[in-house]
């Protein structure tokens, strides 16, 4: 190895706030070298802030790539993530690579739901640490068991996001999702028209 | 020392604004303004206005830059909207002006909407004079300040209790059956009416509201006259008279804004009154602001109209003030404060 590969681009910045808000830094060989995790499903701008700060710190001209997890997740929240995630690459001028949250939740293969708030879970099945399918909604009390070839499979109900886990999936391939996975359309019902005020 | 060139990133309603400043001299003002989405609902839809600003943020950052013909290497500074504002926006341009500064090791200003909307009368080439009396209205404000210091001494004499004046606009156009925004159309249906056919309440002017309202605004009870006339000529089975109905509201709304800003000025001895919000766009507000403040004896100021509407220029005006005057940069756990006080300038905590 030459003296210059030390300070050579390898490492892969990753921010989730899909759950609560976790950031990682993994390098070139997939050791993490930087992971932090606040499991709080609220406060993502403020765990955010300092996570990114110390996360960077003497590793800026390490990063090649930054990995954002695209949920799916409470909106405000997700949207966090992702807009820094962003930024933070345009910021150090490498790209900014979307991955399903899901895949954070495990290295091996089950399948993953995650809370989605409304009564709602959202779920995927993750094979060895991939997403192969979904996400999906369904009702909390009710998400479907999942058939075929995934018949059995263990079901992870995630409290968190292990951002360290989505760098390492886009190591391994994953699939690239280049907008928020927001599973619902936005909540604007075009009112019927006008109250009326007098009778 | 060269004046510090601040990037100021605004996303409290559904404009997404980036603006370049070099002390008060404005080098770029970008807005993407996702103003068309809202259009069938008759009014901004909070969620989408958040969707939009996420994928708009990423590209207005690269078209300011461009427009100032500057790098990342060229900014010293970055400065957020931190509120007031509706909340799943402004977190948009908090998570990006932390990923942003963190990335480059810039310092970090979240700072106030409404100073904002002040801060950007700096940047049309004349100095601010203070203290000054300012009145700000847009779609998500109806908001009245005495500012003695931009950088730290803004009161709140007074604001709507209920809809901001440019909502009013909006929700009457609708029950006029204009289209949305309702600020230009109704001002297009007024154009051939009578502003005095019709009079409409003025709310909160009576003087039982002097003591605990005298610098508040209240449009609700407008909105529903307005209603309520609509409904007698449907039930008549007359025509609606759009023309003198849509002039009349609108002579209402501008007659309580100008009258309590003018007040506000006397009660404070302050011969001088700034413009600011989306709202000012509105010429009939523009030409009774002028004619009434000359009568008056007070200075009228209004930013050119694209400092005017939320913009990102403006933010970045605060934060050149703020890095201007030694103040250490907001901390790394800042969050988005919806209801963000106007004599709170910049977020410490
Ligand atoms: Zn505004």
């Amino acid at each position: 190895m030459n003296a210059g590969s030390a300070s050579a681009r390898s490492m892969t910045l990753a921010i989730d706030t899909s759950l609560g808000t976790s950031v990682a830094v993994v390098d070139g060989g997939g050791t993490v070298v930087f992971r932090e995790r606040a499991d709080d499903t609220r406060r993502h701008a403020e765990h955010l802030g300092g996570m990114l700060e110390r996360a960077l710190e003497g590793r800026r001209s390490a990063i090649e790539l930054v990995v954002a997890g695209m949920g799916p997740g409470a909106f405000t929240g997700l949207r966090v993530g992702i807009a820094a995630a962003r930024a933070t690459a345009l910021g150090l001028g490498v790209p900014c690579r979307g991955v399903a949250s899901h895949a954070g939740v495990t290295t091996g293969s089950a399948q993953v739901t995650t809370d989605v708030r409304r009564k709602e879970r959202a779920w995927s099945i993750v094979v060895d640490g991939l997403v192969a399918g979904g996400p999906h909604l369904a009702p909390a009390e009710a998400v479907p068991a999942p058939g075929g070839a995934h018949a059995g499979l263990e079901r992870i109900d995630a409290q968190g996001v292990d951002a360290a886990l989505l760098a390492l999936a886009v190591a391994r391939g994953a699939a690239e999702v280049p907008q928020a996975l927001y599973l619902r359309e936005a909540d604007a019902v075009p009112s019927a028209g006008p109250k009326r005020v007098s009778r | 020392m060269k004046a510090p060139v601040v990037l100021g990133i605004e996303t409290s309603c559904d404009e997404t604004g980036v603006g370049i400043v070099r002390g008060t001299e404005l080098l770029a003002n970008r807005i993407a303004s996702s103003m068309e989405l809202h259009a069938r609902f008759g009014g901004v839809v909070p969620e989408i206005a958040a969707r939009a600003h996420l994928e708009a943020m990423e590209p207005t950052i690269r078209a300011a830059l461009a427009d100032a013909s500057m790098t990342l290497d060229d900014i010293d500074a970055v400065a957020v909207t931190a509120g007031p504002g509706l909340a799943g926006a402004l977190m948009v341009g908090i998570g990006a002006a932390k990923g942003l500064a963190t990335a480059r090791e810039l310092p970090l200003y979240g700072v106030n909407h409404l100073v904002g909307h002040v801060a950007a009368d700096v940047l049309s080439g004349e100095p601010l004079e203070l203290p000054t009396i300012a009145l700000l209205v847009s779609g998500g404000h109806t908001s009245l300040l005495l500012v003695r210091d931009l950088a730290g001494d803004v009161e709140l004499l007074g604001e709507t209790i209920d809809d901001a004046a440019g909502e009013a606009f909006d929700k009457t156009a609708r029950l006029l059956g204009l289209s949305y925004p309702g600020g230009p159309s109704i001002d297009a249906a007024a154009a051939e009416g009578d502003a005095r056919a019709i009079a409409f309440p003025r709310g909160l002017t009576a003087p039982k509201d002097r003591e605990r309202h005298r610098w508040n605004f209240s449009f609700s009870g407008l909105k529903t006259a307005v209603a309520r006339h609509v409904e007698r000529a449907e039930a008549a089975g007359e025509p609606l008279p759009v023309a003198d109905v849509a002039a009349s509201f609108r002579e209402a709304v501008v007659d309580v804004l100008i009258a309590k800003a003018l007040d506000a000025c006397a009660a404070h001895g302050i011969p001088r009154l700034l413009l600011g919000g989306g709202v000012v766009a509105n010429a009939r507000l523009r030409e009774v602001a002028t004619e009434r403040c000359a009568e008056a004896g007070v200075t009228l100021r209004i930013p050119p109209l694209e400092l005017c509407t939320d913009n990102g220029a403006m933010i970045a005006a605060v934060g050149a003030m703020l890095v201007a005057r030694g103040d250490a940069p907001s901390p790394a756990g800042f969050a988005a404060e919806s209801t963000l006080e106007a004599d709170t300038v910049q977020v410490t905590a």
